[in-house]
């Protein structure tokens, strides 16, 4: 029977292991401190994985945001969807990931309503983030996707 | 190839170091490679995989039925979303299920190392697949279980060996009569400070003005309703509303850099016995237990799944005193002992009768593995069936590989902790909500997505879902 002796430690012997494991040990720790790190200096904030930031400020005024979608016919005017055609138009489960701004998600859902909305020529998710605090003003985000060339346009302003 | 492995017999594993020898290295090498209580990453192994089992099957399988519906989908990361066809609520509910089999299994056996492989890729895929999935502690798992690989492998009855064996070696009977057995072990070193890492990042947060200012701690407490009489009781003795707020937010920033100070130190305890390391690993211990056993899941609901058991597993095996995880690791692994001991016995007796020993081997293992292709089948959730067909089919394989080699004592282990697995999967699922709140969510989906028909269907299946106790 196996027992607790030297021959079951999972200490590398000295010499070629024992560095090759000494160098893994170092290089997965510099991605441990780097992967966070990162957040702090990128400027999109809204993507806080990989961060270890439970429960931060960005989390929190994310909660006070709200979606809603404006779509153009082809020289026709601006229409902006009703909160139920919001509802019905987002894919379940998806609506925190855009009031959250996740870039991808965003991205995403803006492409794939215009491939299965060929009549609109463009298309625009607002995100609207009441006011937190005194001394804060309420702040709205455009991201518009142009359908036929598939630019995004994207814009921010403080209400 | 050598005379002994063309006679199916492994080479004996190059001797490495012992931790005792590492104490003339540099503090860098004495860090990682010191000596370890073999107690601590056994324990943590086997505590981790059993909750981990548990969590995926009843906390994330409920959730599953998000995944790629109304066919959208963001994966964690946009390579995967390149590589992966759009995931469907079966291949998320499958794959849960599956990562919970082999969690249980590796917590059964001394799993190989292509087992704990296996188990760290299908856990990270699990949330990967999908952004739906984005609890941080899910990616922290991901981790712990890729630490898992490099874990020594430890049996219970190497700890605690039985009376009856004597001891080889001198060393062996040393560490048999002290009880004591010390290791060492990178990769446990390794997820220890990764813990630490985790800690301080998280206290790093809590030093944003909102924090600061009680915008985040106030909102936090003030939802669940308390601390209102603490903090009128503060403003009676002259402490304004403000600078409370900003003590209490202190508080968590505080605790989340001890607790992450304590691991780095705890680290060290089994190589340098101070009594003051000892005190303050218990001290951080309950500090740890009340931050994530008590206040955030119970005072203030912070519905992060299981995060603060995982969290109270790992501080108890990191920060409490080896003495005691001794005491606690004899009592339990005292069952698996027990069975252990008595398999050995009946296989003992069986090796007398080599055709008798082979028939009961096969007949035990087809009908485990018929068990585990049939609870696939009842269980009645999406991805269930496959991965009933497909543990099965593995089981085959590796029975059917065993027989050819004439070396089956393996395989009946893997066979029979994975029929066991299978068994607990069953009893999880038939007796707790799981069922019914897939298919109540599923049925309310439906009809908000006006299918009135199938959210019907659905609303049939999560009534016959319902245990018994709760009708």
């Amino acid at each position: 029977m196996p027992r607790l002796s030297s021959e079951n430690f999972s200490c590398p012997p000295p010499g070629r292991a024992r560095s090759a494991t000494k160098i893994f040990i170092g290089a997965y720790l510099l991605c441990q401190l780097t992967l966070p790190l990162v957040y702090y200096f990128r400027d999109d904030k809204s993507d806080e994985r990989f961060a270890w930031r439970m429960f931060s400020a960005v989390y929190f005024e994310q909660k006070n945001c709200g979606v809603s979608l404006a779509v153009w016919r082809p020289g026709a005017a601006m229409r902006v969807l009703s909160k139920e055609e919001v509802e019905a138009t987002i894919p379940s489960g998806w609506t925190e990931f855009l009031t959250r701004d996740y870039a991808p998600v965003r991205t995403k859902f803006l492409r794939r309503y215009c491939e299965t909305h060929p009549e609109f020529a463009e298309v625009q998710l607002i995100r609207v983030c009441k006011a937190t605090a005194a001394g804060t003003r309420s702040t709205m985000n455009r991201t518009g996707l142009i359908c036929r060339t598939g630019k995004l346009i994207r814009t921010h302003e403080s209400l | 190839m050598s005379r002994r492995r063309r006679q199916g017999k492994k080479p004996p594993r190059k001797p490495s170091t012992s931790p005792d020898s590492i104490t003339s290295s540099s503090p860098w090498e004495r860090f990682w490679f010191g000596p370890v209580a073999a107690v601590r990453p056994y324990l943590l192994m086997k505590a981790v995989l059993l909750v981990l089992a548990f969590d995926v099957w009843l906390v994330r399988v409920p959730k599953g039925w998000k995944v790629g519906v109304d066919g959208f989908n963001v994966a964690h990361f946009q390579w995967l979303d390149a590589l992966q066809p759009l995931p469907a609520p079966g291949l998320y509910v499958g794959v849960q299920l599956l990562v919970g089999i082999v969690s249980l299994v590796c917590a059964f056996i001394e799993a190989a190392l292509w087992l704990r492989i296996l188990l760290a890729l299908l856990h990270t895929y699990s949330w990967a697949m999908s952004l739906l999935d984005n609890y941080q502690h899910h990616y922290f798992l991901s981790l712990v279980l890729g630490a898992f690989i490099f874990f020594p492998r430890i049996r219970g009855n190497d700890l605690y060996p039985a009376k009856t064996d004597q001891p080889a070696n001198r060393e062996e009977r040393t560490n048999a009569a002290s009880g004591r057995a010390n290791i060492s072990s990178w990769a446990y070193v390794l997820l220890g400070a990764t813990t630490s890492i985790v800690y301080f990042f998280t206290a790093l947060n809590k030093l944003e003005p909102s924090w600061r200012a009680e915008l985040i701690i106030g909102k936090l407490v003030r939802d669940q309703n308390l601390l209102g009489s603490v903090e009128s009781w503060f403003s009676d003795l002259g402490v304004v509303r403000e600078q409370f707020w900003q003590w209490m937010a202190l508080s968590v920033f505080t605790v989340e850099v001890f607790l992450g100070a304590s691991y780095l130190l705890a680290l060290r305890q089994d190589g340098e016995r101070r009594l003051w390391r000892s005190v303050l690993g218990g001290l951080a211990f309950v500090t740890a237990l009340v931050f994530h056993g008590i206040v955030n899941e119970f005072f203030l609901a912070l519905r992060i799944g299981w995060f603060s058991y995982y969290m109270v597993a790992l501080a108890g095996i990191y920060l409490l005193p080896a003495s005691m995880l001794w005491q606690v690791g004899k009592m339990v692994t005292w069952p698996y002992r027990r069975v252990a001991s008595h398999a050995h016995s009946l296989l003992a007796s069986l090796n007398t009768a080599p055709k008798l020993s082979m028939t009961l081997t096969v007949a035990g293992s087809l009908a485990m593995i018929i068990l585990s292709g049939a609870v696939g089948l009842a269980l009645d959730l999406p991805g269930a069936s496959n991965v009933g067909f497909l543990t099965a089919f593995a089981l085959l394989s590796i029975l059917l590989f065993a027989l050819a080699r004439r070396e089956h004592r393996d395989a009946v282990r893997y066979i029979v902790a994975a029929g066991l697995a299978n068994l607990i999967l069953c009893l999880a699922l038939t007796q707790s909500t799981v069922r019914f709140d897939y298919y109540d969510a599923v049925g309310t989906h439906l009809r908000e997505r006006k299918n009135l028909r199938a959210a019907a269907d659905a609303a049939e299946k999560a009534r016959r879902y319902l245990p018994s106790y709760l009708r």
